[in-house]
């Protein structure tokens, strides 16, 4: 045992000892040291920022946003962008001839061809994401091949709509004459409380026309938290923090109002949200009908809940489902289909890495499962112009 | 963070006088206040309470001379360490079932032990009488109270019961911050980032289709834990001593350089220092002189050396905690230590000392053997970490050869990784400023604490906000 305790005396240690008579620190160093850990601070955030931003560049503008008198904001006809989050690929937005993201021309759609309008916000336009590995971009191609005739999608998705202004865009989605209309709605497109008096006066045709979110001055005070607190190196460091799914749940769930769509029971501010979320739906199934237009309401599960569907065990009151199980309830109560997308999501092993990890929207992985799950859901017979679609059905047919 | 808030405001009010009743005063009631963190219901302190005080009558009655009541004392002090503490082989129905705190209560054992046999001895140097307030402060003290250090009482009360106070200079407050941050740093980024990879390792472990990805999510499963360990032991250390020095401290230090070590004993005199001292005085020195009494044969010392070694790792390993896979963790430690013994003593006999001795001064022979102390560490840390199920789901999931693989590959990169380690370190420290490596000139060290903070403030801000969703990025 000597060996022991001599063996740990040779002083070597890796963050040194206190010593018992420090050296004088000379005067010099009383304006040395403060200046040599500020400089630090200034070089370490610089070299970080620097190398983020060149490593992983982002532009999130998208110059064909124009301002829209009906929604707020829409896109330029026949325009195009290159846009990408820090997290994704650089992707070219295509807009047609209406400013809806996709290749397909709104004009009147040919005979024989089926079409699908789709409305919602980011997640409806599958923001970042190559047109080729879009949901709608599958659906087009998918379930062209299963119903043997050409699907035309056309996408009136636009990012940071509220559902509002999706429910105001139904008469201008009645005149692409569609086979059956989807809305996407996510937990995050019901946060912000829906104003009275705007919902009271949903039909009114007309609204204020809003500055374009770009050319709004930012104060100092957020232009500083958007370039140095909210800087791409710190973007980084929560893409790597987050991808590990305790870490992420653990800081997700301290969100109050925004976590509450997880748990059970919902509070007073969730109920009012889905109270509002049923007038709207319930009038855009209505308007609809009217027309002769089949509505299918597909709730797209959060990164938060997906990672939470394939938990073990669940934090207490918590529940994934929760957010589904109102949505299609709303649906069913207003005659409208239901697409359960948060349903193929809990197939899937580890589903919270189909997403941008810090910008939350779904990626490539998790746009094919949202494909399947609506292409499944179109295949069952039930909306008339896909229900040639039914492969058993065909095969019932031919016998 | 609420632990260094705390430690702040109590350092301090310390400073606020010189006094040694002040002082004492403080001490005792920073660390009753740090207790009351844990349960705010009295009666979960009462089996804390009572053994503190068994320990204190001890303690007196040793130092009035009553040493008859020694080994009763010594085996009651055990058998409640070890009903407190529910080890596994203690019927549960002899447990108590209103909650109570046991918190620090193995290193609680250390001091009262400590104190017990020392106080029996009658070439004790300490004073006739301990007070209660200094017992109290030198078994609950804050700072060593939840993971050590053990410091000795002597040298405690030679700088708590001082009548003037260590002095706490401009220059020594910089260094105690700069062990904070350093150990505030390894607790908050490296050790949390390597518990990260870690897990994630061990998922994708049992996810992976390939016999490639599961060898290498093994390897980083058993050869990372050594290193998480280490930063989060390690740092919590670093923190405790530099906040001690505000409390006119010095508390021993517990690690050296672990990685560096050659062979498995010197791995424990770098590692968890306190334990391995206070064991080596108290358990395997008076083992070796029974054994040595009862087997005087010069060509049997090795073997009676690996002997001790034996039960003493062995009770190392029971120490850490209540279930039998402690008990094989205490077994490998022995075997780890005994084998190594063994080994020198073979050594030493074939080749002859010199020979032997220049052996060890060989690179390669060096790298090599640090490896493999590094793979042993981190092969009973296995038992430490894991549970036998998860044992043997890895084991169902790499294969027997799969599992040898690991091994291998966790020898070859610790060895090579650690030789670079060395290397570098080596090449940094050969440059000199002002008499001493630059790298730890108080410019260098300014701007590394700098940096070192600034990461770890950035990741405990992270975490301890909600993570970023999607409405926060677009809006």
């Amino acid at each position: 045992m000597n060996d022991i305790r001599m063996a740990g005396r040779d002083g070597n240690s890796t963050t040194g000892t206190l010593s018992s008579t420090p050296p004088e620190i000379p005067r010099r160093d009383f304006i040395l040291l403060p200046l040599i850990s500020l400089l630090t601070v200034v070089i370490l955030f610089s070299v970080a920022e620097g190398l983020t931003r060149w490593i992983w560049p982002e532009q999130k503008f998208i110059p064909c946003e124009i301002d829209d008198a009906v929604n707020g904001t829409r896109f330029r006809p026949n325009c195009s962008a290159r846009v990408k989050n820090a997290e994704g690929p650089w992707t070219t937005y295509q807009y047609n001839d209406c400013g809806y993201r996709g290749k397909t021309s709104c004009a009147t759609k040919a005979a024989g061809t089926a079409r699908i309008a789709i409305v919602g916000s980011s997640v409806a336009q599958g923001l970042y994401v190559p047109y080729e590995q879009t949901y709608f971009g599958r659906l087009a191609n998918d379930l062209g091949r299963v119903c043997g005739r050409a699907v035309d999608v056309q996408n009136l998705g636009v990012p940071n709509v509220s559902p509002i202004d999706t429910y105001r865009r139904i008469p201008e989605v009645i005149g692409l004459k569609p086979d059956v209309v989807l809305y996407l709605v996510a937990p995050f497109d019901l946060e912000k409380q829906i104003d009275p008096t705007t919902l009271a006066e949903r039909d009114a045709p007309a609204r204020t026309s809003a500055a374009p979110a770009a050319t709004l001055a930012l104060s100092p005070m957020k232009r500083f938290e958007q370039e140095v607190i909210k800087g791409r190196s710190v973007l980084v460091a929560e893409h790597f923090l987050f991808e590990n799914k305790e870490t992420f749940l653990r800081a997700y769930l301290l969100y109050g109002d925004k976590a509450d769509f997880l748990r059970q029971p919902f509070t007073a501010a969730w109920e009012k949200r889905f109270a509002d979320m049923d007038l709207l739906i319930g009038g855009m199934a209505d308007k609809l009908r009217t027309a002769g237009v089949p509505l299918l309401v597909v709730a797209v599960p959060s990164r938060a809940e997906s990672a939470l569907l394939g938990s073990h065990q669940l934090p207490a009151n918590v529940d994934p489902l929760a957010f589904g199980r109102a949505i299609a309830a709303i649906a069913a109560k207003h005659g409208a289909g239901y697409v359960d997308v948060i349903g193929a999501f809990s197939e899937i092993p580890d589903a919270q890495n189909m997403y941008y990890v810090v910008d939350g929207h779904v990626a490539a992985a998790g746009q094919a499962v949202m494909a399947q799950a609506i292409v499944r859901r179109l295949e069952d017979g039930t909306i008339p112009a896909f229900s040639s679609c039914n492969p058993h059905e065909n095969a019932e047919r031919r016998n | 963070m609420q632990f260094l808030a705390y430690a702040c405001a109590v350092a301090i009010l310390f400073n606020l006088s010189r006094a040694l009743a002040w002082r004492q005063g403080v001490l005792l009631l920073a660390s009753v206040g740090f207790l009351g963190f844990f349960s705010h219901d009295l009666r979960a302190f009462v089996p804390l309470a009572a053994f503190l005080l068994f320990g204190f009558v001890t303690l007196r009655l040793m130092r009035t001379g009553a040493t008859f009541f020694f080994w009763p004392a010594l085996v009651v002090v055990l058998a409640t360490f070890v009903w407190l503490k529910k080890y596994g082989f203690v019927p549960a129905s002899l447990f108590l079932e209103h909650p109570y705190v046991t918190l620090g209560l193995s290193y609680i054992l250390f001091r009262v032990l400590h104190l017990i046999i020392d106080a029996r001895s009658k070439y004790s140097t300490w004073p006739k009488r301990i007070g209660i307030v200094s017992y109290l402060n030198y078994t609950l003290n804050f700072t060593t109270l939840v993971a050590g250090p053990i410091q000795r009482y002597k040298e405690f009360a030679s700088m708590q019961l001082a009548v003037v106070p260590l002095e706490l200079g401009l220059a020594t407050s910089g260094e105690a911050l700069d062990r904070i941050v350093t150990g505030f740093f390894k607790v908050n980024v490296l050790s949390l980032f390597l518990s990260m990879i870690q897990a994630t390792a061990l998922n994708s472990l049992f996810a992976a289709h390939s016999a490639g990805p599961r060898l290498v999510a093994g390897a980083a499963v058993t050869g990372l834990y050594p290193f998480y360990l280490y930063c989060n032991f390690s740092g919590y250390i670093d923190i405790v001593i530099g906040i001690a020095r505000f409390l006119r401290l010095k508390l021993p230090e517990n690690f050296n350089r672990p990685f560096a070590a050659e062979n498995y004993l010197i791995f424990w005199s770098r590692w968890h220092i306190t334990l391995s001292t206070w064991i080596s005085i108290y358990v395997y020195t008076p083992l070796m002189v029974r054994f040595v009494k009862r087997w005087p044969a010069p060509g049997a010392e090795p073997f009676l050396a690996a002997a001790a070694y034996s039960v003493t790792f062995f009770l190392v390993g029971v120490w850490h905690g209540q279930t039998l896979m402690f008990l094989f963790f205490g077994f490998l430690l022995g075997l780890g230590m005994s084998v190594t013994k063994l080994y020198q003593a073979a050594m030493a006999r074939w080749m002859g000392r010199e020979a032997f001795q220049r052996l060890g001064e060989n690179s390669l022979y060096n790298t090599l053997a640090r490896g493999l102390t590094f793979t042993w560490c981190a092969f009973t840390l296995v038992w430490f970490w894991a549970n036998w199920k998860q044992m043997a789901s890895m084991a169902h999931a790499v294969g027997w050869a799969g599992m040898a693989m690991i091994w291998a590959a966790v020898f070859l990169i610790g060895s090579t990784g650690l030789a670079g380690w060395e290397a570098a370190r080596n090449w940094l420290l050969s440059y000199d400023f002002e008499g001493q490596p630059v790298v730890r000139s108080r410019y260098v060290r300014t701007s590394v604490v700098t940096a070192m903070l600034l990461i770890a403030l950035v990741v405990v801000l992270l975490l301890n906000t909600p993570a970023p969703d999607i409405v926060y990025k677009t809006f």
